[in-house]
C-alpha cells in the first residue's frame, strides 16, 4: 500500500474525531415557538410570589423575619457557643459552606443545600422529611452534630434576651414561663435530656414545644427573604420575548448551544424546570453512596419521617387545617423513591461547589460527565439515561450553566448579622 | 409559565377493551371522554392554566349520557411511561361534591412531557378502566 495514502487516510480520520468531539456544530438558526415557550417558563420574570404557607401564621411578618434574622445568626443557640445557622448556610457562598459534608459542632451526613428560593419548596431536605421551612429550621438545633443544643435552651434563650422577648411578644403575644431547671431537656436528645424532658410536666413541655416552633417560624420568615438574583440567562431570554433585542449580544454561541442541550438532547430541564430551575421533587440519579455510609434511602424514609414529625403540617404546632395540608396528605411513598433525592436549583450552581447531597462530587464539570454517563445506581434504578454527549457539548452545557450566577435579590442587610 | 397545547387520546375498557371513543384537545385543560357508550367523563383542573410544580384538584363529572352517575367508587394513577416513573404525589377522590361531581385532590406534574393518567370507575360491581393521554 502506499505509504503516503496510508497517512494521509490515517490523518483524515485524526481529524475527523477531533472536529466531531471538539468543534461546535452550527447553531440552529432560530428558536421554535415550542422552544421558546419553554425558555420563557425558566426566566425568573415567571417566578411569582412566595407560596403561602398555612402552617406558618407568621411567614410573611417583618417582625418575625428581624427576629429570625437575629436567631439566624446567633451562635448562643449551640451547645458549644460557637454554631448559627449561618455557620453552614453562609451568605456570602450563596448560603452553602462550600464543603462536601456539613460541620457544625461536628462532621455531619449530608451536603448543606443552598437556602436561595428554597422558600418555593414543599419540601426541605435532601429526602424531604421536612414538610415545612420552620419546622427544618428547628431540626439542626436539636441534631449533635449541628447545633447540638435542645428546645428547652433555646426557648430560655429567647425568653431572657430582652430584644428577642420583646420582639417575641409582639408577634405572639406574651411569652410562657420556660423552667430555669432542667438545664437541657428534649425528647430527641442523649438519655439525661430524655429523662429531663419526661420530668417536666405535660404543660411545660406544651410551652417549651410552642416556643420552640415560633422560633422555626421566625427563622423560616427570615429565610423566606433569600431570593434569586436575576441573571445572564434570565436577560437571555427576556431578550428573546423583545424582536428589537439582540439576545445573540447577551448569550456567546458556546452558551446557547448550552442552553439548547439543557432544554434539548441533555434533558436536563426534566427535573431542572421552572423559573428556579429545580421541580422541588426526589429522583435517584445514581450517585454513589456518601464515603463511609450505606446507600440513602432518601425520600423513601424521608416521607415516612415527615408523616411521623409532630412539628408537621397536621401536627399540633402547625397554623394549618388539615385539610390545608395537601402536600403531606397525597404525598406518594412508594418504592420508586428508594435512592430519591431531592432535585437542588441550579440557580448560582457555579458558586455552590461541591455537589449532590454528599458533597460526592466536586466540579461542575464532574457533575455533567456523571449525567453523560449516567451509571447504574447502587439503590433501585438510575432515573437518567447515558446521554452520549460529546465532549464540545459537554463544555457548552457547562458555559450555559456558569451563566445562571447573580447577586440575589435579597437587600443587603438580612445578609449580615443585624447590627445590633 | 408554560402554557402548552393538550393533546389526548382516551383508550377504555371495561373488564376487557372497548373501544377508543373520543379525542378530545385545547389549551384549556378540560377533558371530555366517552367510554364504551356507557360513561362519560369531563374532567375539570381547578388550576388554570394547567402548569406544573403546583398541587391543585381536578373536578370529574360523571354521567350515563342522560343522567349524572353517583356513587361511584374512582381510584386513579399516573405516570410518564417515557420516563418509566409515577406521579410526584397520590391523588385520590375525596368527596362526591355534587350528584356525580367526583373531587381528586392532590395532583401535580413535576416534568414537562407525556402523561398518562388511569381512572378505574366502580359503578354497581363492574369496573371501567380509561387511560388519559395528554402532553404537557
Amino acid at each position: 500500500m502506499n505509504k503516503g495514502f496510508l497517512k494521509v487516510g490515517l490523518l483524515s480520520v485524526f481529524m475527523s474525531l477531533a472536529a466531531w468531539n471538539y468543534f461546535s456544530i452550527p447553531l440552529q438558526p432560530d428558536w421554535t415557538y415550542e422552544q421558546r415557550q419553554l425558555l420563557t417558563s425558566l426566566s425568573l420574570s415567571a417566578l411569582t410570589e412566595l407560596p403561602v404557607d398555612p402552617s406558618n401564621e407568621v411567614a410573611d411578618s417583618e417582625l418575625a423575619a428581624e427576629l429570625g434574622h437575629g436567631l439566624y445568626f446567633d451562635t448562643r443557640l449551640s451547645g458549644n457557643g460557637s454554631v448559627s445557622c449561618a455557620s453552614c448556610h453562609k451568605p456570602e457562598l450563596m448560603f452553602t459552606d462550600g464543603l462536601p459534608l456539613a460541620v457544625g459542632t461536628d462532621i455531619g451526613t449530608r451536603h448543606t443545600p443552598s437556602l436561595v428560593g428554597i422558600s418555593y419548596s414543599p419540601w426541605f431536605y435532601w429526602d424531604g422529611r421536612k414538610d415545612s421551612q420552620w419546622s427544618q429550621a428547628l431540626a439542626p438545633l436539636e441534631s449533635s452534630h449541628e447545633h447540638n443544643t435542645d428546645r428547652l435552651r433555646v426557648t430560655r434563650t429567647v425568653a431572657e434576651d430582652d430584644r428577642y422577648r420583646e420582639l417575641y411578644e409582639s408577634i405572639f403575644g406574651s411569652i410562657p414561663t420556660i423552667p430555669l431547671e432542667p438545664f437541657s431537656a428534649t425528647p430527641l436528645g442523649n438519655e439525661s435530656q430524655q429523662t429531663a424532658w419526661i420530668e417536666l410536666s405535660h404543660s411545660q413541655q406544651k410551652n417549651v414545644n410552642q416556643v420552640f416552633s415560633n422560633v422555626g417560624k421566625v427563622i423560616a420568615a427570615y429565610q423566606r427573604k433569600i431570593i434569586p438574583g436575576r441573571s445572564r440567562f434570565d436577560e437571555y431570554i427576556d431578550a428573546l420575548k423583545l424582536s428589537s433585542a439582540n439576545e445573540n449580544e447577551i448569550y456567546s454561541s458556546s452558551e446557547i448551544a448550552g442552553l439548547a442541550l439543557f432544554i434539548g438532547e441533555a434533558q436536563c430541564v426534566t427535573c431542572h424546570n421552572g423559573p428556579l430551575l429545580t421541580n422541588n421533587e426526589f429522583h435517584n440519579t445514581g450517585v454513589l453512596a456518601i464515603s463511609g455510609q450505606l446507600p440513602s434511602m432518601g425520600r423513601y424514609d424521608g416521607i415516612r419521617a415527615a408523616r411521623e414529625d409532630p412539628f408537621n403540617c397536621i401536627g399540633l404546632y402547625s397554623g394549618a387545617n388539615r385539610s390545608e395540608c395537601i402536600e403531606l396528605r397525597f404525598a406518594r411513598d412508594n418504592n420508586e423513591l428508594v435512592g430519591a433525592q431531592k432535585t437542588p436549583t441550579l440557580r448560582n450552581i457555579a458558586d455552590t461547589a461541591p455537589y449532590m447531597h454528599g458533597g460526592q462530587i466536586t466540579t461542575l464539570t464532574q457533575v455533567i460527565e456523571h449525567y453523560n454517563e449516567a451509571p447504574v445506581s447502587m439503590l433501585n434504578h438510575n432515573e437518567a439515561k447515558p446521554l452520549e454527549l460529546r465532549p464540545v457539548q459537554l463544555r457548552q452545557l457547562e458555559d450555559f450553566l456558569l451563566t445562571l450566577s447573580a447577586p440575589l435579590a435579597t437587600e443587603e442587610h438580612w445578609l449580615l448579622p443585624p447590627a445590633n | 409559565m408554560l402554557r402548552r397545547s393538550l393533546r389526548l387520546v382516551i383508550s377504555s375498557t371495561v373488564l376487557s377493551l372497548l373501544p377508543v371513543i373520543a379525542v378530545v384537545g385545547s389549551e384549556n385543560p378540560d377533558f371530555e371522554l366517552e367510554a364504551g357508550n356507557e360513561f362519560y367523563l369531563h374532567l375539570h383542573s381547578q388550576l388554570q392554566p394547567l402548569v406544573i410544580n403546583q398541587i391543585h384538584s381536578w373536578h370529574l363529572e360523571l354521567s350515563n349520557g342522560t343522567e349524572a352517575v353517583q356513587g361511584a367508587s374512582i381510584d386513579l394513577i399516573g405516570g410518564m411511561p417515557e420516563h418509566d416513573h409515577g406521579l410526584p404525589t397520590q391523588p385520590k377522590v375525596t368527596a362526591e361534591i355534587r350528584p356525580g361531581v367526583y373531587l381528586i385532590e392532590g395532583i401535580r406534574f413535576h416534568m414537562p412531557g407525556a402523561w398518562q393518567m388511569l381512572f378505574s370507575i366502580e359503578v354497581n360491581g363492574q369496573t371501567t378502566n380509561v387511560t388519559l393521554d395528554f402532553h404537557l
